[in-house]
C-alpha cells in the first residue's frame, strides 16, 4: 500500500496542491458598475479590444464575422452614404450630404464635398459609381463576384444608377421601396484608386476607405491594429491606436481583461459579471435589436399547430433564464421586439410564463401524453450569445410539460446553410433551429423573414399572413417615414401573435471595459460609435 | 542508398492515400461552404456564379484531380473563409505549430532524459518509481485540463505569465515575449512526451551501463563522464527515434493546445477551418500533417540507419 | 497523444516444449499480477469507478441531466453538494458517477472494437502474406500517418457530434496500430518450427489461425490493448471538450470541463473537478496495462 501511495503520490499531490491553490480565494460578491464614460475629458491612448471573431473580419467592403465584423471593421475603415446612428438609432447623413425622393423609386443623393479617402484621392459621383459596378455591373472590369454575392440583399432592389454631376448621384429602383433607406446603411465605399492598383483579390489586404479608422498592421489570426484617421470628415478620433485581438474563447477574453492583456472584451462569461464589477469594471448592458429564437418547422406537427408553438414559450421561465442562468445579461422576450424599440406593437399578446396553461394547451392540440421534438442549435456565432447553457436549460423546462427535447449541435456555418436551404433541406428531420436575428436593424427585416419564402428570403417556416403580407407592401410604397414605421409595428405585432418564431430572450450587449477606458457611449444597437473613446493612462 | 529510395517508393502510395482522405473527409462534411460566402437573401444567379468561380460545379473526381494538380505545384487554392491565399496562411501556421512543437519536444526531451538518468541510476529504489511515476502521470493527464489549471494558478493567481496567444500587442519578434507566451502552451503539450522519453532513455542507460565494455572502462577507472558519452553516442539511436516521433505526434496534438490557448498554428487554423467548412484550408491542413508525419517517419528511419550500422543489415 | 508500437523481442528458436509452458504461463501471469500492488490499486480505482457508474442512481438523489438554475455555480463544500454544482444547476458529484458510465464505455468499447477488427486485418495480413499484407499493410498505413487526435477530430467533425459517430471514429483510429502489432505476432509465429510442421500437416487455413495462430498472438494483442484504454478514454474526453462526442445534457467527464470552462476564473475547483476523474481513471488504466505487460513479459 505504501508502495502503490509512492507511486501514485505526485499525482495525487498536483491534484490536491491544485483544489487547494485555486479553491481559496474567488469570492463573488455584487457590486454596482460605474459608468463612468460621459464625465471625463480628454484624448489619446491605445485601446485593446478581445472580440468574439475567431479570426480578422475581411477588410473589403462586405466584412465577414457577421455584424462583429461590421462593428470594429467595416464601419471603421469606411462609410456608407447614409449611417445608422448606433445611439439614437435613426438615419444620420454621411458620404451622403442630403437626399431626395419623392416616389421612393428615384433617390437623388447629393454627396458631401472635401472629403478624401485615407490615400488622398477625392469622393466624388465617380468614386461612387465605381464602387456601385464593382458589386452590380457584371461587364464592369473590376466587377468582383464574391462581394457582390455577399452584398446582394442590399443591392437586388437597384435598377441603375447614374452620376447627375460630379457630386451628384442617383439610383433608380425597380419599385418603390421605402426600406431602401436603410438597406444603403451597410453600403460601403472604398477607393476606387486602391482597387485599381492593387486589384480584387488583393486589395483586401490594403484597405482604404473614408472611414475614421485606417489599418496600420494587419496579423492574419492575430492582431488588427487600426490608427486614426486624421483627415475624417467629422473629426480625427481620439485614441492614439485601436487594436483588435480574435479571442473567440469566452474565457480566455475573461483571463485577458483581469490581467490587462485587454482593455475591452466582447461577451465575457455572464458568471464573471459580479466579479468583473466588484473589481471597478465597466460592465455595460444596453437593449437593442436582438432576439434568440427557436425557428420551428411549421410545416409538419407538431409545431403547425399554433397551441403547440404557444405552449412551447409558455413552458420557459425566460425569467429565471436571463436572471440566473445569464447573470442579468439578457432580458426574457415577449416577440421579435424588444419594448422601448420603434417597433414594439403594445397591443398583441404576450406569452408569459405558465406551466399549466402550456400543458392545458397541448392536452387541446392533443398532445397530452408528451411530443418529442428535434433543434438544431449553433455552438456559437455572432449573437448566439451562449446556446449550450441556454439550450440546455430550454430542454429542462420543456420536459416539464411533456415536450421531450433532442439538441443537435452543429458549427455556426453548417446552421446557416441549415437555415438557407430552409426545412426542406437539411433541417428535413428537425423540428426547429436556435437561431439569432436583428429585427428592425433593417427596414426589409419584417419582409425578409416573414414574407419572402427562400431563397429570396428567410421565411423558412412555411408561414404565411396575407393580412401581414398586404401591411409590407404598404409600408414599402408609403412615402411617409412616419407612416411606414407605424405600418411596420403594426406588422411586428401580427408576428408577435402568430408566433412563427418562438423566441426567448432579447441579448443586452454585454461588454466589460476596463474602467481606464473613457468616452465611450453604450449604444442600442449592433454598432459603435469608437471616436469619442479615449483610454487614461 | 537503395534503402532511403526505397522508403520513398513505398510511402508514395501512402500519400496518395492520405491526400484521398484529406479530399474525401471534406466532402462527407455535412453543409456546404458556398452558403458561408453566399448569404440567405442572394439571387440564385449570384449563388451559381459564386459557386462557379470555386469550380465546386465540377464533378467530384475532376475537383480531386485538379486539387491534387495544383498541389503538387505547391498552390492551394485560395481560402473559402478568409478569401487569401492558403499558402500564405499555411506558411506562417506552420512556422507557428512549428515553434511550439519543437519547444514542447525540447522540453519532453530534457525533462524526459533528466528523469530517465536519475531513473535508471537508481533502479530499483523509490526514487526510480518515483519518476517513473512522473512520466505515467504525464501520459494520463488530460492536456487541457493541466492547461487549465496552469493558467489558473500561472496566470490568473499569480500574474506571471499570459493567458493566450503568441505575442503582446506589437510585440512581434520579440524574443522574450514569445518565450514567455510559449511556456504554458509548451509544457501543456510536451508533457506526454516526458514519459516516454525518460522510459527510452532508462531502458537504453541501463543497457548502456550493463554492457561489459562499459564495465570494462570503469575497471580502467574511466570518469563518469566518459560513461556518459559513451552513453550518449549507443543511446543517441533509439532516443533519436523516439524524440523523432514525438515531434511528429506533437505536431498533431498541438490542435488541441493551439484551440485553448488561440495559438495560431496549424492545428488552431485546421479547427477553425473545420468549423468554417472552408474547404481548401482542411484538405491542404489534412495533407500537410499527414505528409510531414510521413516524411518525418522516414528521416527518422534513415538517420537511424545511418547512426547504428546493425540496422543496415536487417 | 502518442500510439507507440512497442518492439516484441527478438524470437528465440523455440521447441515444443515451449507450448506446453502457455498453460503454467497462465497461471504466473495471474500471480505476478496478484503480487504487484500498483496493479491491485489501479485495478481497485477502476473496480470503484465501475461499480459507482453502475449504482449511480441508487447513490444520488439528484437528475444528472436537470437542475435548479437558481442554485447554479456553488461552490465546494456547499450544502447539499459536496462537489458544488455546474453552470446548469446541477449536482457536480452526481453528474460525476453518472458520467463515468460514458467515459468508461468510451475507454473500453472503441478499443474492443478495433481490436476485433485490427486482429481480423493484422491475422489476414500476417497469415496470407504477399499481396494481401502489402494491400492491407499500405491502406493502414495511411491511417497510421495520422496522429490519433488529428484522426478523431477530422471524422467526427465531418460526421456530425454525437456518441454514435464517435464509436466509428474512435475505433478507426486504433485499428491500424493494434493490426501493426497483430501482424507482427503472426509473422513471429510463422517463423515457428510447429507451425510449419502444421502446414505440412495438410491442415486448411482455418484451422491453423484457429487452432495456433489466435491462441499466441492473444498475449501481445491483449497486452498492448490494455494501454489504448487510456488513450481512448484521454481522446474520447477531448472530443467531447471540443463539443465533438458525447452531446448535452449528458453527462460525461470531458463535455464537463468543455462547459465548465467559462466557469474557471469564477469558480475554479469546481470546474477542475473532472478533470481529476480523467485523470484518475487515465492514470489507472496506464498502470493496469503497464503491469499486464510485465506480468506478460511483453516489453521491450
Amino acid at each position: 500500500m505504501k508502495k502503490w501511495i509512492k507511486m501514485n503520490f505526485p499525482g495525487i499531490a498536483a491534484t490536491a496542491v491544485a483544489l487547494m491553490v485555486v479553491g481559496c480565494g474567488s469570492s463573488v460578491t455584487s457590486g454596482t458598475s460605474t459608468n463612468l464614460s460621459v464625465t471625463k475629458v480628454g484624448s489619446g491612448g491605445i485601446l485593446t479590444i478581445g472580440a468574439t471573431f475567431s479570426n480578422l473580419p475581411n477588410m473589403d467592403v462586405v466584412p465577414d464575422q457577421g455584424y462583429e465584423g461590421r462593428r470594429f471593421v467595416g464601419n471603421q475603415l469606411y462609410d456608407p452614404l447614409i449611417k445608422e446612428n448606433p445611439n439614437t438609432n435613426e438615419f444620420d447623413m454621411d458620404l451622403a450630404k442630403s437626399f431626395k425622393t419623392t416616389d421612393m423609386k428615384v433617390w437623388t443623393f447629393q454627396l458631401r464635398p472635401g472629403v478624401k479617402f485615407q490615400d488622398g484621392s477625392p469622393w466624388n459621383a465617380q468614386a461612387a459609381m465605381f464602387n456601385l459596378d464593382r458589386i452590380l455591373n457584371k461587364d464592369s472590369k473590376y466587377y468582383d463576384p464574391t462581394v457582390a454575392a455577399l452584398i446582394t440583399g442590399r443591392t437586388k432592389e437597384i435598377a441603375s444608377y447614374k452620376a447627375l454631376d460630379d457630386m451628384t448621384l442617383q439610383i433608380t429602383l425597380k419599385e418603390p421601396d421605402s426600406f431602401f433607406e436603410s438597406d444603403l446603411t451597410q453600403i460601403l465605399f472604398a477607393s476606387p484608386t486602391a482597387i485599381e492598383k492593387y486589384g480584387n483579390a488583393e486589395y483586401q489586404n490594403h484597405p482604404v476607405g473614408t472611414g475614421p479608422f485606417k489599418v496600420s498592421k494587419a496579423i492574419l489570426r492575430q492582431e488588427l491594429d487600426l490608427v486614426p484617421n486624421k483627415d475624417y470628415w467629422a473629426g480625427s478620433p481620439k485614441l492614439d491606436e485601436l487594436i483588435l485581438k480574435p479571442m473567440p474563447d469566452p474565457s480566455t477574453r475573461l483571463a485577458a481583461i483581469l490581467s490587462g492583456q485587454i482593455d475591452w472584451a466582447e461577451v465575457p462569461p455572464t458568471e464573471s459579471i459580479p466579479q468583473l464589477k466588484q473589481k471597478g469594471y465597466q460592465v455595460l448592458t444596453k437593449p437593442y435589436p436582438h432576439v434568440w429564437e427557436v425557428i420551428p418547422d411549421m410545416s409538419k406537427a407538431p409545431f403547425n399547430d399554433k397551441r403547440v408553438r404557444e405552449a412551447f414559450i409558455e413552458a420557459i421561465n425566460r425569467k429565471a433564464m436571463s436572471d440566473q442562468l445569464l447573470n442579468g445579461a439578457a432580458n426574457p422576450a415577449d416577440g421579435p421586439m424588444f419594448p422601448g424599440s420603434t417597433y414594439y406593437s403594445k397591443n398583441a399578446p404576450t406569452y408569459p410564463y405558465n406551466l399549466a396553461n402550456a400543458k392545458k394547451l397541448l392536452a387541446e392540440a392533443g398532445y397530452s401524453k408528451g411530443v418529442n421534438v428535434t433543434i438544431n442549435m449553433p455552438t456559437s456565432g455572432s449573437g448566439n450569445m451562449w446556446p449550450g447553457p441556454m439550450s440546455e436549460f430550454i430542454q429542462e423546462q420543456e420536459a416539464k410539460v411533456g415536450i421531450h427535447v433532442t439538441i443537435h449541435q452543429y458549427d455556426w456555418n453548417q446552421i446557416l446553410t441549415q437555415q438557407r436551404a430552409g426545412f426542406t433541406g437539411p433541417l428535413k428531420d428537425a423540428n426547429g433551429l436556435i437561431f439569432s436575428s436583428a429585427p428592425g436593424t433593417l427596414l426589409g427585416d419584417l419582409e425578409t423573414s416573414f414574407v419572402l419564402p427562400e431563397p429570396n428570403g428567410s421565411d423558412i417556416m412555411g408561414y404565411d399572413n396575407p393580412q401581414l403580407d398586404k401591411i409590407v407592401t404598404e409600408a414599402k410604397a408609403s412615402t411617409d417615414p412616419a407612416e411606414r414605421d407605424k405600418l411596420l409595428a403594426e406588422g411586428w405585432g401580427i408576428v408577435q401573435t402568430d408566433i412563427p418564431w418562438l423566441t426567448i430572450v432579447h441579448d443586452l450587449n454585454l461588454r466589460v471595459l476596463n474602467p481606464k477606458v473613457q468616452g465611450f457611449v453604450t449604444p442600442s444597437s449592433w454598432f459603435a460609435d469608437l471616436t469619442t473613446v479615449w483610454v487614461e493612462k | 542508398m537503395t534503402r532511403i529510395f526505397h522508403r520513398i517508393l513505398l510511402a508514395i502510395p501512402t500519400l496518395f492515400g492520405i491526400s484521398v482522405v484529406a479530399f474525401a473527409l471534406v466532402h462527407i462534411m455535412p453543409g456546404s461552404p458556398v452558403d458561408a460566402l453566399v448569404p440567405p437573401d442572394a439571387t440564385a444567379d449570384v449563388r451559381a456564379q459564386v459557386i462557379h468561380s470555386f469550380g465546386l460545379d465540377k464533378p467530384l473526381p475532376v475537383q480531386y484531380g485538379l486539387w491534387l494538380l495544383n498541389a503538387l505545384h505547391g498552390n492551394f487554392g485560395i481560402s473559402m473563409g478568409m478569401r487569401v491565399p492558403v499558402n500564405q496562411l499555411l506558411g506562417q501556421a506552420i512556422e507557428n505549430t512549428l515553434i511550439l512543437a519543437v519547444a514542447a519536444a525540447v522540453f519532453g526531451f530534457l525533462a524526459g532524459t533528466v528523469l530517465g538518468i536519475i531513473s535508471s541510476l537508481n533502479q530499483g529504489n523509490w526514487i526510480d518509481r518515483f519518476v517513473s511515476a512522473i512520466g505515467l502521470v504525464g501520459v494520463s493527464v488530460p492536456a487541457y485540463w493541466f492547461a487549465m489549471i496552469m493558467v489558473i494558478l500561472f496566470s490568473v493567481k499569480l500574474g506571471w505569465l499570459p493567458t493566450s496567444g503568441m505575442y503582446s500587442q506589437g510585440q512581434q519578434g520579440n524574443v522574450l515575449d514569445l518565450l514567455g507566451h510559449l511556456i504554458i502552451p509548451a509544457i501543456s503539450l510536451g508533457i506526454t512526451s516526458v514519459g516516454v522519453t525518460s522510459r527510452m532513455v532508462r531502458a537504453s542507460f541501463i543497457q548502456v551501463i550493463q554492457q561489459d565494455f562499459v564495465l570494462a572502462l570503469r575497471a580502467k577507472g574511466l570518469e563518469r563522464r566518459m560513461i556518459l558519452w559513451h552513453w550518449l553516442r549507443n543511446a543517441a539511436p533509439p532516443i533519436l527515434t523516439v524524440t523523432g516521433l514525438e515531434l511528429g505526434y506533437l505536431l498533431g496534438g498541438s490542435i488541441l493546445i493551439e484551440t485553448i490557448f488561440a495559438w495560431p498554428g496549424l492545428g488552431g487554423l485546421l479547427n477553425g477551418a473545420i468549423g468554417l467548412r472552408d474547404m481548401p484550408v482542411i484538405q491542404a491542413g489534412i495533407l500537410l500533417i499527414g505528409t510531414m508525419f510521413v516524411v518525418i517517419n522516414i528521416f527518422v528511419d534513415f538517420a537511424n540507419a545511418r547512426v547504428d550500422p546493425r540496422i543496415q543489415r536487417t | 497523444m502518442e500510439i507507440a508500437v512497442k518492439k516484441l523481442e527478438p524470437v528465440k528458436k523455440p521447441d515444443l516444449a515451449e507450448i506446453e509452458e502457455t498453460g503454467q504461463r497462465k497461471r504466473s501471469f495471474i500471480h505476478k499480477l496478484y503480487q504487484d500492488p500498483i496493479a491491485w490499486a489501479s485495478t481497485i480505482w477502476i473496480v470503484l469507478v465501475i461499480a459507482v457508474a453502475a449504482l449511480a442512481p441508487l447513490l444520488t438523489p439528484y437528475s444528472p441531466v436537470s437542475g435548479n438554475v437558481a442554485q447554479r455555480l456553488l461552490t465546494l463544500g456547499s450544502v447539499g453538494h459536496v462537489l458544488g454544482t455546474d453552470e446548469q444547476g446541477r449536482d457536480i458529484v452526481t453528474r460525476i458517477l453518472f458520467g463515468g458510465r460514458m467515459t468508461l464505455l468510451m475507454g473500453i468499447a472503441p478499443v474492443a472494437i478495433a481490436a476485433v477488427i485490427g486482429c481480423a486485418l493484422g491475422v489476414a495480413a500476417g497469415y496470407f502474406g504477399r499481396v494481401v499484407h502489402a494491400i492491407i499493410m499500405r491502406c493502414l498505413d495511411v491511417f497510421y500517418a495520422f496522429p490519433a487526435l488529428v484522426l478523431a477530430i477530422a471524422i467526427s467533425a465531418a460526421m456530425g457530434p454525437g456518441v454514435k459517430n464517435t464509436f466509428v471514429a474512435l475505433p478507426i483510429v486504433f485499428i491500424a496500430p493494434i493490426a501493426r502489432v497483430t501482424e507482427s505476432a503472426v509473422k513471429r509465429i510463422k517463423g515457428l518450427e510447429f507451425f510449419e510442421a502444421a502446414r505440412a500437416s495438410g491442415a486448411g487455413h482455418w484451422m491453423i489461425i484457429r487452432h495456433h495462430v489466435l491462441g499466441n498472438i492473444f498475449r501481445p494483442v491483449f497486452a498492448y490493448g490494455s494501454t489504448l484504454i487510456g488513450i481512448s478514454i484521454l481522446v474520447a474526453s477531448s472530443l467531447s471538450f471540443l463539443g465533438l462526442g458525447v452531446t448535452p445534457p449528458t453527462a460525461e467527464w470531458g463535455n464537463m470541463l468543455g462547459s465548465l470552462k467559462d466557469a474557471l476564473f469564477t469558480q475554479p475547483a469546481v470546474a477542475i473537478a473532472p478533470g481529476a476523474m480523467i485523470f484518475l481513471t487515465a492514470l489507472s488504466f496506464n498502470l493496469l496495462g503497464d503491469s499486464i505487460q510485465d506480468a506478460l513479459d511483453v516489453r521491450s
